[in-house]
C-alpha cells in the first residue's frame, strides 16, 4: 500500500459558512471553498497558495475533518470522511495530523513539551508511562531538538523550536498524512529555511505525506512537488512548482509571485 | 371560599386563568384587601419609578462627571483615590449605607426626614444612598473604558495632531465608552426598580418593593404575582428604549 | 482587614465568656468597652455582641462560601458547555443567563424564599443558584476564544473527545480566572444574604446574623448607635477586605502577564 496511490482526494469540495445576519434580512451563505478538486499523492507534497480568506485553510480544516464539507467528498485512502463511525474516525485521527501556523497558540501555556507531544499517545493509550517518555525523546531527537527541554514550558522556547515541538508532536502517532497549516509562515527566513529541511528530511525518512497550506509562494516552490493556487474559494491555477512560476498564467498567480521579497530585484 | 378562589380546578387551569386574566390587565384581586392587585401594584408604581430614576439620573451623570475630570486631571493620584472611595462605597451594603446615612443626618444632625416620602426633602437620604452606589458602579465601567482607550492608536493620533486632551476625552474617548455602558445601564436600570425592595424598607418607601415583601411576610400572593408582572413590564419598557437610544447614538446601526 | 475578621471568627469563640444565647435583662443595652465581660456591649435582650458577632460572621462566611462554591460549579460548567458545543446549548443557555440577570436577585430570592422557606441550607443553595451567570458569561467568552486555539485543534486532531479537551485544557486555562471571581463574588453574597437577614427572610433567628443585628439595632439608632456601627463595621471588614484582595491579586495578575 505504502508509496501507491492517493492518501487524500478531494472531489468537487464545497464548504459554505452560515453568515450571522442582521435580523429581518436572509442570510447569505459565505463560500469559503466551491467545487475544489484535487489529489495528493502518497509520499508527495501538495501545497495550496492564496491570499488570507481564500479558503485555504478551511480546506486544511476539512482535510483533518475539524470541518464537514457542504457539498463533494475528502476521500482518505479510498474512504469518504464522511462515512466514518467514531471508531474509523478514532483511527482517521491517528493517521493524519495537523501541525499549524501559530507557534504561541499550538501548544497549551500549561503543558510541558514533554506532555504536549505524550498527549496524542495518551489519548490513543500507546504504551506506559515510560515507553511514551521515551518516545518523546525520540521525537524530539528526530527533530533536532535536546531532550532536555522535555520539561520546559512553551514560553521558555523560542518560535522555532516550538514549532519543532509541534512537527513532533504531529508525528507522535506516526501518522501518514500532515497538514502543514502555514506552519513556517510566523518564522523568520532562516528559521523558516531549517524547518522546511527538517521536513524534506521527516518526508525522506518516513515516507511522509505533506499538504502545504502557505500564502508564500517562495516558500512553496522550496518544499512542494504540486501547486494549487487559491483566490475567492476556487481552485484557479495548478502545476508544478516550476511552471507555476516560469509561466503564470492567471494574473492572480502573478500578484502573489510578485508579493514575494526581493522578486522585483531578482527580476 | 374555595370555591371563590378557584381552588378546586386543577393547577393547569388555575395557571391557564391566571394568564387569560393576566392579559385582559386583571391581574386578580388582593386577598387581604379585597380590591385590585394590579391597581395596588399601580398606585405604588410612581414612588418606585421616581425613586429608581432620580438615584439613577444622579448617579450616572456624576459618574461621568467624575470620570472625566479623573481622565483629564494630569495626577494619577486623583483617578485611584476615586476608585479606592467607589471601592469602600461598594463594601457597605446599600441599606446599611442608608442606615448610617438617617443617623448622621437625621438622628444626630437632624436636618434631613428619615422616612417616608412626604417632601422633596424626603428623596435626599434614599437618593443619596442609590446613587452613591450607582457612581461607584459606572465610575469603575468608564475608568476602564479610558484606560483601554487611553492607549488606542485613536487616542494618540488626535493628541499627537495637537488636538487639545479635553476635547480628545469628550469627543473621543467619552462617546465610544459611551456605548456599552448603556446597555449595562438599561439592563441596571431595569433591576433597580425592582431591586429597590430593601432600600425601600430602610426609608419606608411606598414603593413596589415595599409592597411586594408586605405581600409576601402576609402570603397575600396576588399582590406578589401583580408586582412581579409589573416590574417585568417595565424592565422590557426600559430595555426598549434603551434599543432606541442605541440607534440613535451608535453611527453603525441605522433603524431599517 | 480579612485579619481582623479571622480572629473575630477563630479566636473570639475560645475566648472566656463566650455566649451567644444568655440574656441578662438587668444587663441590657451595654454600651462597648463599658464592662471587661461584654467587650462590644450587649443587645436589647442583655445578650454579648461580642459572641454574636463571631457567630453571626461565621454564619455568613460559610453561606457565602457554600453559595459561591455552588455558583462557581454551576456557571463555570454552563461556560464550559456552551462556549465548546456552541449552536443551539449555548443559544439557550445564555437566554436562560441574560434572563436571570434581568431579574433583580433580591426579588427574585425574596420570592423564592417566601415559597420555600429559609431553612440555612436552602438559602445557600438559592443564593448558588441565583449566582451563576457572571461565571458563566466569563468562562464562555474565554472558552470561545481558547477552543479556536491552535492547541485545541490539534488536540482533536489527535482524536480528544469533547470531554477530554474540556477537562484537560479548557478548564484549567479558566480555573484561575474562576477563582479571582470567585473571591470577589464571596462579597457580593454577603451582601445579598446579609440584604435578606436584614428583612427577616435570611437566616432565622434565634441564629445569630449580621443583617439581623443590624435590624433590631436600627430601633435604637437614637441611644445605642453602637448596635448598628458594631456589626456594619464587621459587615465593610469582609466585603472590605475581601474586595480589595480580589483586586489586588487581579491587578497583580495583569501586571503579570503583561
Amino acid at each position: 500500500m505504502i508509496g501507491v496511490g492517493n492518501v487524500v482526494e478531494l472531489r468537487g469540495v464545497t464548504k459554505k459558512f452560515p453568515v450571522r445576519s442582521a435580523p429581518f434580512r436572509k442570510a447569505e451563505p459565505f463560500t469559503a471553498v466551491s467545487d475544489a478538486t484535487f489529489s495528493l499523492p502518497r509520499g508527495k507534497t501538495v501545497a495550496v497558495v492564496g491570499e488570507s480568506g481564500s479558503g485555504k485553510s478551511t480546506t486544511a480544516r476539512m482535510v483533518l475533518k475539524l470541518e464537514d464539507p457542504t457539498r463533494g467528498q475528502v476521500v482518505f485512502d479510498g474512504v469518504d470522511l464522511a462515512t466514518l463511525d467514531r471508531r474509523e474516525l478514532f483511527e482517521f485521527r491517528r493517521r493524519v495530523q495537523p501541525v499549524f501556523q501559530n507557534p504561541y497558540g499550538s501548544l497549551d501555556a500549561r503543558y510541558t513539551v514533554g506532555r504536549s507531544i505524550a498527549e496524542p499517545l495518551q489519548l490513543h493509550r500507546i504504551g506506559t508511562r515510560a515507553t511514551q517518555d521515551a518516545r518523546v525523546n525520540e521525537l524530539l531527537d528526530q527533530v533536532a531538538l535536546p531532550t532536555a527541554l522535555a520539561s520546559r514550558l512553551p514560553h521558555e522556547l523560542s518560535g522555532g523550536q516550538r514549532q519543532r515541538v509541534a512537527i513532533a508532536r504531529a508525528l507522535a502517532l506516526s501518522p501518514e498524512l500532515v497538514v502543514l497549516d502555514e506552519a513556517v509562515s510566523a518564522l523568520d527566513v532562516i528559521v523558516q529555511a531549517q524547518i522546511l529541511e527538517l521536513l524534506a528530511e521527516l518526508q525522506a525518512e518516513l515516507g511522509l505525506s505533506y499538504l502545504f497550506i502557505s500564502h508564500d509562494l517562495a516558500v512553496v516552490r522550496m518544499i512542494s512537488h504540486e501547486v494549487h493556487v487559491m483566490q475567492h474559494g476556487r481552485i484557479v491555477e495548478s502545476g508544478t512548482p516550476d511552471t507555476i512560476f516560469d509561466q503564470p498564467q492567471q494574473e492572480y498567480t502573478r500578484a502573489l509571485l510578485a508579493a514575494i521579497p526581493g522578486s522585483e530585484i531578482a527580476r | 371560599m374555595r370555591t371563590s378562589l378557584g381552588l378546586n380546578d386543577s393547577l393547569a387551569g388555575q395557571y391557564g386563568r391566571f394568564l387569560v386574566d393576566a392579559v385582559h390587565g386583571d391581574l386578580g384581586n388582593s386577598i387581604r384587601q379585597s380590591t385590585s392587585s394590579l391597581a395596588l401594584v399601580l398606585q405604588r408604581l410612581p414612588a418606585a419609578l421616581q425613586l429608581a430614576f432620580i438615584s439613577f439620573a444622579v448617579g450616572f451623570v456624576l459618574a461621568i462627571v467624575l470620570a472625566v475630570a479623573g481622565e483629564l486631571s494630569t495626577r494619577p493620584r486623583v483617578r485611584t483615590a476615586m476608585l479606592s472611595i467607589a471601592t469602600v462605597r461598594q463594601a457597605i451594603p446599600p441599606y446599611l449605607f442608608g442606615i448610617l446615612l438617617i443617623l448622621v443626618f437625621s438622628v444626630w444632625a437632624g436636618l434631613l426626614p428619615a422616612l417616608g416620602m412626604n417632601s422633596a426633602l424626603s428623596f435626599v437620604l434614599p437618593v443619596a444612598t442609590v446613587s452613591t452606589f450607582e457612581i461607584a458602579l459606572y465610575l469603575r465601567l468608564f475608568n476602564a473604558s479610558f484606560a483601554e482607550s487611553r492607549r488606542s492608536d485613536y487616542v494618540r493620533t488626535a493628541l499627537a495632531k495637537g488636538v487639545p486632551h479635553s476635547r480628545v476625552v469628550i469627543r473621543h474617548q467619552l462617546p465610544n465608552a459611551l456605548l456599552p455602558i448603556i446597555t449595562v445601564a438599561g439592563i441596571n436600570l431595569g433591576v433597580l426598580v425592582g431591586g429597590l425592595v430593601v432600600i425601600e424598607m430602610v426609608f419606608n418607601w411606598p414603593g413596589l418593593g415595599r409592597l411586594i415583601i408586605e405581600g409576601v411576610t402576609q402570603r397575600d400572593y396576588p399582590i406578589v404575582q401583580a408586582g412581579v408582572v409589573v416590574i417585568a413590564v417595565v424592565f422590557i419598557v426600559i430595555n426598549f428604549i434603551v434599543d432606541l437610544l442605541y440607534a440613535v447614538l451608535d453611527p453603525r446601526v441605522r433603524l431599517a | 482587614m480579612l485579619a481582623i475578621v479571622a480572629v473575630l471568627v477563630l479566636v473570639v469563640p475560645f475566648l472566656p465568656g463566650f455566649d451567644t444565647d444568655t440574656q441578662d435583662l438587668g444587663d441590657n443595652l451595654l454600651a462597648p468597652l463599658q464592662n471587661p465581660a461584654h467587650l462590644l456591649g450587649t443587645d436589647a435582650l442583655g445578650r454579648d455582641i461580642l459572641s454574636r458577632l463571631s457567630v453571626a460572621v461565621r454564619v455568613s462566611l460559610l453561606v457565602a462560601f457554600g453559595a459561591v462554591l455552588i455558583s462557581a460549579l454551576v456557571g463555570t460548567s454552563v461556560g464550559l458547555t456552551a462556549g465548546y458545543f456552541r449552536g443551539r446549548i449555548d443559544t439557550v443557555l445564555m437566554s436562560i443567563g441574560d434572563i436571570q440577570l434581568a431579574i433583580p436577585v433580591v426579588l427574585l430570592l425574596i420570592v423564592l424564599v417566601a415559597t420555600l422557606g429559609s431553612r440555612p441550607l436552602l438559602l445557600v443553595v438559592l443564593l448558588g443558584l441565583t449566582d451563576w451567570v457572571g461565571y458563566g458569561r466569563v468562562v464562555r467568552s474565554m472558552v470561545v476564544s481558547l477552543r479556536e486555539q491552535e492547541f485545541v485543534q490539534a488536540a482533536r486532531s489527535a482524536g480528544a473527545s469533547g470531554f477530554w479537551v474540556i477537562r484537560k485544557h479548557l478548564l484549567p486555562n479558566v480555573l484561575s480566572q474562576v477563582v479571582i471571581l470567585a473571591a470577589f463574588e464571596i462579597g457580593v453574597v454577603v451582601t445579598i444574604e446579609s440584604s435578606l437577614s436584614f428583612i427577616g427572610l435570611g437566616i432565622q433567628p434565634p441564629t445569630p446574623s449580621l443583617g439581623l443585628m443590624i435590624n433590631e439595632g436600627q430601633r435604637y439608632l437614637q441611644s445605642n448607635p453602637s448596635l448598628v456601627f458594631v456589626p456594619a463595621l464587621a459587615i465593610f471588614l469582609v466585603i472590605g477586605g475581601i474586595q480589595f484582595l480580589s483586586q489586588n491579586v487581579g491587578v497583580r495578575r495583569s501586571r503579570s502577564t503583561t
